[in-house]
């Protein structure tokens, strides 16, 4: 089983830009040479803030999106460049759950049959008929059976959200990608999906992906984390090293932004960030952060130009990851 | 400064009445911090909008008492209040995309928030606009007053809507949830500037949040709410320390940190209620863990009172008993 | 913007010419005999043929065609073969019936025309925008209901009615307002302003309960669905007044769809309102065309038809690019 389940290699998402007269003028690079390898029974978090790409990312991985270029493994077999056929027997293997619980059921199915609505499009039965997997997978993620005839409006967003992931598992796929799916949720009720994906993952096997901008759920989620920053990853690791002791600056940063509730630990490494995010469809050539690196600013004039050219490949995407990073200013 | 006593809002609805705060209490003094936390339904919102009276002329029905240095904010009529909107009390809201007019530039609806309440020239405000941008800590102030809403990124915006309320220097600012909508290396550099703001200018703030996180690090006060009613308040360090409402117990438990152990989560089992057909008895009895610990089905009939010790009040039967398991440090 | 004018303009000139095109060729297929009509009661196949010369219509259909563009280019000789006379540019042909210019013609009936648009415009605007936006302040209010039954009453009763009805009663029975006359073109005749407005009062009244009816509907959804948005709140937490908030940030923000609706509305009454005109005997475009595409004079209804259609689309241009002053949102593109 060494295979991993999923390898991602260099993957690539550009949305041309169009110019006048129809001519490309560019183009937006959302996702630009992003590697991982997600191996079979784990979760690979992918976080990082808005424009960072990690959303187009689970849209290419699930073929919603067409990749730019680049390739994707699932068990070995690169599926890519799958279509028609192929494509759809892909489908039955990898599945997504959303964001918004609110729109990504269809108002006006009942829920039994927005969970039974894979196994219909696909054409598949299975053994004991569709109306008793149905009532499975609804108690599998905690919801009364007797419910399956309701509309998604009746339910609260913690409970649609369920529907979701009912549905998502409706064709036992190997591996569920889940794009932000307790961002819209309480805080209590966060904690109910957590726990129940991790739940489902220890019975099944079932691998994630999982897409989310809240550190600290990924970090009881996941088991390797990629951090993610203007379309390529900055850093990733197995979870317990990216939290414990993060390299990178950007990882850094972010780490030391998220409000602490420790009212005791010391404020240790307070960074903070300067300037706007560049512009996806014109990043910075080399290392896309090093317009807002804190350590980029401390570094002499000739280590500070390496920092436009390529950077190396490995677990942490920086030519200077043991760099001091900058005190900050007294106001942000 | 702010006295706010027993203060319920119903609105109409299609459905019937919803009971969006029953009974709120809150008191504000001077340079002080307080977060208002909450899941939604919780009232928090419309406690800082009643604050603003910005339920008058409207369907609601209010009763109770807010008190802002020696005036009745209630009796007030739309006329009279508008002195106190922007000058004696400013406000900012959650996004400020929507929030600001999409036509004006930036400087002149900065300016106007000051003409309102100044009598100046139209020139003179525009300079004070600019003055506040870059107070706020905007770039370059004098060329991006004249920009408009769209043309800046999230934090920047937040940052002038910040400038818009406090132009004619407040002592009151509410902040609705600024932060929820942004990204946190952008939320951390916010918080840094209104803690920042707050210092030099002595004001009180409400910040209104769900992030128990931002509370501890901004705050020196903590009100918890739920189902409309202030449940908890504490100072910060008591509410992390011994939290005394099962309620606030069980949101420690369900949040998930950066730092500590991650062990599974502890979700409070239920949702937000619904506020339609308030119970007779604790509101939060139905997802209480402990209302099986009061004897004599007293959480289920009676409605508990907000008892303070020195700084400490909840709203509980089981705590006013003395029937809390002991205190659990909450993790951190 | 440059770039987006020339481009518009240049869409403007092909849509013309497939305007005039498809108008020259419904012609061609067309029931009515010009020649035939123009001869009169007494004719002769002769005579018949020799009309047809003269109106050029022996000629093959694109001889025809190419001949009406070149008037629009340069002067044209019009008549038959041998006694021609000159047509000096903007030549549109002569009237297959009265033989008069065209272009003189169209110069003649369009104050006609400007005058019934401009005031009706004028009183539905006032009216509709201001009954919309009232009923909007005071939604679910009796007024509001009101108004909006009113609205739905106004737009159900067609010209012909409105028209024939307020004629009866102010004209005909109480006898406050004259009949309409074909010697008040415009306020700057004898008749002055005063006697311009009572001319054609009753028609703009006419158009006005129609088109305003639409355009309270319009403004009332619109001013609701603003005064619901958040910089609404924002202004009154800024302590503005009531006139600032509704005005200069309520209406300011939700006035784009109405300004498109009225624009394209003043660029087709321009056109030629056919059915005021002839209720109320105004001698504008819209009478104008009729009277000849009723006779099959195909110079006349050509004409009018591109004028038309040169007014929606000018104005629809004119709609496009005032979006931009408006909305600062849709000048990055």
């Amino acid at each position: 089983m060494n295979t991993p389940l999923l390898e991602v290699s260099e993957l690539r998402k550009h949305f041309p830009i169009k110019g006048a007269f129809g001519r490309t003028a560019g183009a937006v690079k959302a996702v630009d040479s992003v590697s991982f390898t997600l191996q079979r029974g784990t979760t690979l978090g992918l976080v990082g803030e808005s424009g960072c790409g990690k959303s187009t990312t689970g849209k290419v991985l699930m073929r919603l999106l067409d990749p730019t270029s680049g390739s994707i493994k699932l068990d070995g077999q690169e599926i890519s460049s799958f279509k028609g056929k192929e494509l759809n027997a892909f489908r039955r293997r990898v599945q997504m759950v959303f964001q918004n619980p609110a729109s990504s059921l269809n108002p006006r199915m009942s829920i039994g049959a927005a969970i039974a609505s894979p196994m219909v499009e696909q054409g598949i039965r299975p053994p004991g008929g569709v109306t008793a997997r149905v009532h499975d997978l609804m108690d599998r993620v905690g919801l009364r059976p007797e419910h399956a005839n309701r509309f998604p409006h009746e339910f609260s967003g913690g409970q649609r959200q369920r529907i979701g992931i009912a549905r998502a598992l409706a064709l036992d796929p190997d591996v569920v990608i889940c794009d932000e799916p307790v961002s819209a949720l309480d805080v209590s009720v966060q904690a109910q999906v957590v726990n129940l994906l991790k739940d489902i993952q220890r019975d099944t096997g079932i691998s994630y992906i999982f897409i989310a901008h809240d550190l600290a759920v990924v970090k009881h989620m996941a088991d390797e984390v990629a951090v993610m920053y203007l379309g390529k990853i900055m850093e990733q690791g197995p979870n317990k090293r990216i939290f414990a002791d993060p390299r990178h600056p950007y990882t850094r940063a972010l780490l030391s932004a998220v409000p602490s509730v420790d009212l005791d630990a010391a404020l240790t490494e307070r960074i903070r960030l300067g300037g706007d995010l560049p512009s996806p469809s014109n990043p910075p050539s080399g290392c896309v952060f090093r317009t807002r690196c804190p350590a980029h600013a401390l570094l002499p004039a000739t280590q500070q130009s390496r920092c436009a050219s390529e950077v190396p490949a490995g677990e942490v995407a920086c030519h200077f990851p043991a760099a001091p990073l900058a005190v900050p200013a007294a106001r942000g | 400064m702010l006295s706010v006593k027993d203060l319920s809002v119903r609105f109409p609805t299609d459905d019937g009445m919803v009971a969006a705060l029953n009974g709120m209490d809150l008191q504000l003094h001077r340079g002080e911090t307080v977060g208002l936390v909450g899941e939604s339904g919780s009232g928090k919102s419309v406690t800082s909008q009643a604050i603003m009276g910005l339920f008058k002329e409207s369907k609601a029905e209010i009763s109770g008492e807010i008190s802002f240095e020696g005036t009745d904010l209630l009796a007030l009529d739309e006329d009279r209040m508008r002195a106190f909107r922007g000058k004696k009390i400013g406000m900012i809201f959650q996004d400020p995309l929507s929030a600001m007019h999409p036509f004006y530039t930036v400087g002149s609806q900065i300016g106007e928030a000051y003409r309102v309440h100044n009598k100046v020239s139209r020139k003179a405000a525009k300079q004070v606009a600019i003055d506040m941008l870059g107070r706020v800590g905007i770039p370059d102030p004098k060329n991006r007053a004249n920009s408009y809403p769209h043309e800046f990124s999230g934090g920047m915006r937040q940052r002038a809507m910040i400038a818009m309320a406090l132009v004619c220097e407040p002592e009151l600012l509410i902040a609705d949830e600024p932060t929820t909508a942004l990204d946190v290396t952008v939320q951390a550099q916010i918080l840094d500037l209104i803690s920042g703001l707050q210092a030099e200018t002595n004001s009180a703030v409400i910040f209104v949040t769900h992030d128990l996180g931002v509370v501890a690090q901004l705050c020196q006060r903590v009100v918890v709410m739920y189902g409309g009613q202030c449940v908890e308040q504490a100072s910060v360090r008591q509410i992390f320390t011994s939290p005394s409402h099962p309620y606030t117990r069980g949101l420690m438990a369900s949040m998930p940190h950066l730092t500590g152990e991650d062990d599974r989560l502890t979700p409070i089992p239920g949702s937000p209620p619904a506020l339609l057909d308030l119970p007779p008895g604790c509101i939060f009895a139905d997802r209480c863990d402990v209302a099986a610990l009061v004897p004599g089905n007293r959480c289920q009939t009676e409605r508990p009172q907000l008892l303070s010790t020195s700084e400490h009040a909840a709203r509980c039967h089981a705590h006013e008993m003395g029937l809390l398991p002991a205190t659990i440090k909450a993790k951190a | 913007m440059t770039g987006f004018l020339l481009r518009r303009l240049g869409a403007m000139l092909i849509l013309l010419l497939v305007v005039s095109f498809i108008t020259f060729t419904l012609f061609q297929f067309g029931p009515a005999d010009p020649a035939a009509a123009s001869c009169g009661q007494e004719c002769t196949p002769e005579r018949v043929e020799q009309a047809r010369i003269a109106l050029g219509l022996d000629q093959p259909f694109f001889a025809q065609y190419a001949a009406f563009l070149s008037g629009l280019i340069g002067p044209r000789m019009l008549g038959a073969p041998g006694a021609e006379q000159v047509c000096a540019w903007p030549c549109l042909g002569k009237s297959f019936q009265t033989n008069e210019n065209v272009t003189d013609m169209i110069a003649n009936a369009l104050p006609y025309t400007v005058s019934l648009t401009v005031g009706a415009v004028v009183l539905w605007t006032v009216v509709g925008v201001g009954l919309g936006l009232f009923a909007a302040l005071r939604k679910g209010k009796l007024a509001d209901r009101l108004i909006v039954g009113a609205s739905s009453f106004g737009v159900s009763l067609p010209i012909p009615v409105t028209g024939l009805v307020l004629l009866l009663v102010f004209v005909g029975t109480l006898g406050w307002l004259p009949f309409t006359t074909n010697e008040i073109r415009s306020p700057f005749g004898e008749a002055g302003v005063f006697g311009w407005i009572t001319n054609y009062l009753l028609a703009w009244v006419a158009l006005a309960v129609l088109f305003s009816a639409q355009y309270v509907r319009i403004t009332r959804n619109n001013m609701i669905e603003t005064f619901s948005e958040d910089f609404m709140r924002t202004a009154r937490a800024k302590g503005l007044g009531r006139g600032t908030i509704v005005f200069k940030h309520g209406v300011r923000a939700g006035i784009t769809p109405i300004v498109t609706m009225l624009g394209l509305d003043l660029g087709a009454m321009l056109g030629g309102a056919v059915l005021t005109e002839q209720i109320f005997s105004v001698p504008g475009l819209g009478f104008t065309a009729v009277r000849a595409a009723t006779s099959g004079d195909l110079p006349v209804t050509m004409a009018i038809t591109m004028l038309a259609a040169f007014f929606i689309i000018l104005f629809n241009v004119i709609v496009d690019v005032s979006y931009a002053f408006i909305d600062p949102r849709v000048r990055v593109n």
